[in-house]
């Protein structure tokens, strides 16, 4: 969809460290899966199970609290079909 | 609300179990917004002729009120854009602007906002050609999954995350003349696949 209305987009150009032990090492990380340069946002798409869903958001939360400046959206899997659905029933046109 | 024509119409579609929902906005009170957004136009376009380019067919009604609400001089032209289909391919205009804008104050009229996908690629492209000033209004604003940002400097109506039939939009070319604003009962409509619109191509993608 990015592609067709001419967006551009880089697949996961950005890992964010989350976490780090005692020795440095990075022990907690999140990449969001699409970074759009000219909106200079992240986009995450989620469309896994609950309990995988739960530990992706707590990780976005940390990413929102200890990078603060980043733009970053997460979009489910309901977000997913919404748009297809729209896009698809030609709601637009 | 539903009388006349428009009643007899709605009968017909839920008789025939097309999952048209009740009535979200009504006529009057889109009515009276369009009016008002009518007022807001004229005033951040005075002393200018707006030309006002709606891209077919879902704006065609909203653009037809906010033309006759607008106490300015202004023109009007269309756009069509080829719709997304998945497969691929780039969009393309399927209908141009029937004349040139260098110089013109265009506001774009849009009916529904969501993504800003549309919205901005018209925006980009209209903004090569040299207007003066460049707005968008839109009947509905969704801005739960918004993209990109977009000059959007009026908006009719904030609305939750629906689906919306009647006053111009349609689904699958159904519904476009119920006057009122309704909600559609999404349940009721055909699977939606995601694959079309989630597909990481990147060669490293699988491994990822």
């Amino acid at each position: 969809m990015l592609d067709f209305y001419g967006v551009p987009w880089d697949y996961e150009p950005t890992t964010f460290v989350l976490d780090r032990d005692e020795q440095g090492r990075v022990t907690s990380a999140f990449t969001p899966d699409f970074y759009l340069p000219d909106q200079d946002l992240y986009v995450e798409v989620t469309v896994m199970r609950q309990a995988l869903v739960t530990r992706k958001n707590r990780k976005l939360r940390e990413l929102c609290r200890l990078y603060p400046d980043v733009r970053v959206k997460l979009f489910y899997r309901r977000d997913i079909e919404r748009l297809a659905q729209r896009y698809r029933l030609r709601l637009a046109s | 609300m539903a009388d006349g024509p428009s009643a007899a119409l709605l009968a017909r579609l839920r008789a025939a179990g097309q999952p048209i929902g009740e009535v979200y906005l009504a006529r009057d009170e889109i009515a009276r917004r369009v009016a008002e957004l009518g007022g807001e136009l004229a005033e951040a376009h005075a002393g200018r002729e707006p030309l006002l380019v709606a891209p077919l067919k879902s704006s065609a009604v909203f653009l037809a009120d906010l033309s006759r609400a607008l106490p300015l001089p202004h023109e009007l032209d269309f756009v069509e854009l080829a719709a997304y289909r998945g497969d691929a391919g780039a969009v393309r205009v399927l209908k141009d602007l029937d004349r040139a804008i260098e110089g013109r104050d265009v506001v774009l009229v849009e009916d529904v906002v969501d993504t800003g996908l549309t919205l901005n690629f018209l925006v980009r492209t209209l903004s090569l050609r040299g207007a003066r000033s460049l707005a968008a209004v839109t009947l509905l604003d969704r801005p739960y999954r918004r993209l990109v940002d977009v000059p959007l400097a009026h908006v009719g109506f904030t609305v939750p995350d629906e689906l919306f039939a009647g006053y111009g939009l349609g689904l699958d070319e159904r519904w476009r003349a119920l006057p009122d604003l309704h909600v559609v009962e999404a349940q009721e409509l055909p699977a939606a696949l995601t694959g079309d619109l989630y597909r990481p191509e990147r060669p490293d993608a699988a491994a990822a």
